[in-house]
């Protein structure tokens, strides 16, 4: 048998340090691996279809400051876990030259965000369909006092199963590997649709199927431009058609919706991943904003610039949109 | 507005995508040691470019050579699932079962055409794209407030097309959509 080859733990695997000797590679995927209790098979197992892994979806996690992590959940019979609350508890578990035994770290509540265009209710943890919900746990306001390796347990009381518990590990750096909260914004001359000798599908990968730029509000500002009028950003790096994730299209569209409804407090600019998919070359500006130093690159983004070019937040991977709309209300309207 | 992006070398690379919610958690699974993620070691027989002339379709399973050969098994890994399933996604467009041929979609041929993708496009970039270009086609015919079952059918068979490509690309057996 031959197993799909991408590694299941390298969202989460971006080095703190280059090199991660494979003891420690394969001491992860084991953590990552075992679930109930810790990697302890309880007395009484569960159904089958309930037993629950958890996956770390949120990357480039650091030392100091508050952020989001976000955890998805699926059981063995590749259904979901969505809705409601589940509990986050952070270990310590040190770094690849000094494995430590776990210390005990923050704890949080993570609450169910749906990826965009999906289901958003149900009351609490439940399993679920992708067609009747998608999404995964975030935590906000996180903060890691070490660098090196952390365990997360998720806690989960899920409908008609139970307390079900989940191990996974992350990563977290001494200092952010891409621009975070509190940086000055690059001012990166972005494609847009003004730009001259380039494909348009290097703008927006849509444009190879679709024939035209769906959102052409969101391909009319170079971050540069923005930061240089002294207006606010709002910065989505994606690309809706090549990516092998499921979340980068609906991230697009959530942008846009954003972009109708509080055009009058930020700029809002789609920032396409490729610039030429079929060779794998990458857009320029996404380069300069997302490659990590290991030379990863991870999608989608999203950013938020003040007015005065500081980034004030960014979320990975996927996000609330109500959470994304509050922080531009917090935005003064702008005029003109 | 100015537009002063680089012309100098742009780094050839490829962006590891952060696994998300159900793609990482499928190939955790695998790692895990679940059957579910796994897919099969390309059989010698079922290899296109050894077999150039045996079938009137390169694409589609060889029917049995002579009486006495034992019919070969039906492809059962999350690929050939996963494209039977699109096969049925067809069937409930033509019927006008739009809800339930997205449902299936979702459930049975989203993720693995996301695994599919980034399986191929360590081998030929131009399967990946033509596939998930695609995949993308009959996500938005999906998305429509209305859907068009005629339009979505065409859409859906072209998936169908490219995933058999792209698991061609792959060595890996395809089942047959049932007549």
């Amino acid at each position: 048998m031959r197993r799909l080859t991408h590694p299941p733990t390298s969202a989460m695997m971006v080095p703190v340090r280059r090199l991660a000797p494979l003891v420690l590679v394969l001491t992860l995927l084991a953590a990552a691996c075992g679930s109930d209790e810790g990697g302890e098979t309880p007395a009484s197992s569960p159904p089958p279809r309930a037993q629950v892994q958890a996956i770390v979806a949120s990357v480039d996690h650091y030392v100091g400051a508050p952020q989001r992590v976000a955890v998805g959940l699926v059981t063995n019979e590749n259904e979901l876990v969505s809705f409601g609350s589940v509990d986050f508890a952070f270990t310590y578990i040190g770094t690849a030259e000094e494995p430590t035994e776990p210390q005990p770290g923050p704890s949080a509540a993570a609450d169910f965000v749906a990826t965009y265009g999906t289901e958003a209710g149900g009351q609490g943890p439940a399993i679920t369909l992708p067609s009747e919900g998608r999404g995964g746990y975030e935590a906000r306001g996180v903060v890691f006092d070490r660098a090196g390796f952390w365990q997360v347990m998720v806690t989960a009381e899920i409908d008609g199963v139970g307390t079900q518990q989940a191990l996974a590990t992350l990563a977290v750096g001494e200092e952010p590997g891409i621009p975070a909260p509190g940086d000055p914004a690059l001012e990166t001359e972005n494609l847009t649709l003004d730009s001259k000798g380039v494909p348009e599908a290097a703008v927006d990968s849509r444009f190879v199927t679709d024939g035209e730029i769906p959102d052409p509000e969101l391909h009319g500002w170079t971050i540069a431009r923005a930061i240089a009028d002294g207006r606010p950003a709002l910065v989505v790096f994606a690309t809706p058609v090549f990516c092998v994730s499921q979340f980068c299209g609906p991230v697009t569209d959530m942008v846009q919706d954003l972009s109708s409804r509080y055009e009058d407090r930020a700029a809002f600019i789609h920032v396409e991943i490729w610039e030429d998919y079929e060779t794998q070359t990458v857009n320029q500006a996404a380069l300069d904003w997302l490659q990590q130093p290991s030379g990863e690159v991870t999608e989608p983004w999203l950013y938020l610039i003040g007015a005065d070019g500081t980034i004030l937040d960014r979320w990975s991977t996927l996000w609330s949109e109500e959470e994304v709309a509050a922080e531009l209300e917090e935005l003064p309207p702008m005029a003109g | 507005m100015t537009e002063t992006r680089s012309h100098g070398t742009i780094p050839r690379m490829r962006p590891r995508l952060t696994h998300l919610v159900g793609i990482a958690l499928c190939l955790a699974l695998a790692a895990c040691g679940s059957d579910d993620a796994v897919v099969s070691e390309p059989s010698a027989t079922a290899s296109v470019s050894q077999t150039p002339s045996a079938s009137p379709s390169e694409t589609e399973p060889s029917p049995a050579s002579s009486p006495s050969a034992e019919p070969e098994p039906e492809p059962t890994g999350p690929e050939a699932r996963a494209l039977l399933a699109l096969c049925t996604v067809e069937t409930d467009l033509a019927r006008g079962d739009v809800e339930r041929a997205e449902a299936t979609f979702e459930n049975d041929v989203h993720e693995t055409l996301h695994e599919i993708a980034h399986e191929v496009e360590e081998v030929d970039l131009e399967v990946a794209a033509g596939l998930l270009r695609a995949k993308y086609d009959v996500e938005l015919g999906f998305a429509q407030p209305t859907i068009r079952t005629g339009p979505q059918r065409r859409a859906v068979a072209a998936l169908i097309d490219a995933i058999r490509e792209a698991m061609a690309t792959l060595d890996l057996d395809q089942p047959a959509c049932a007549a």
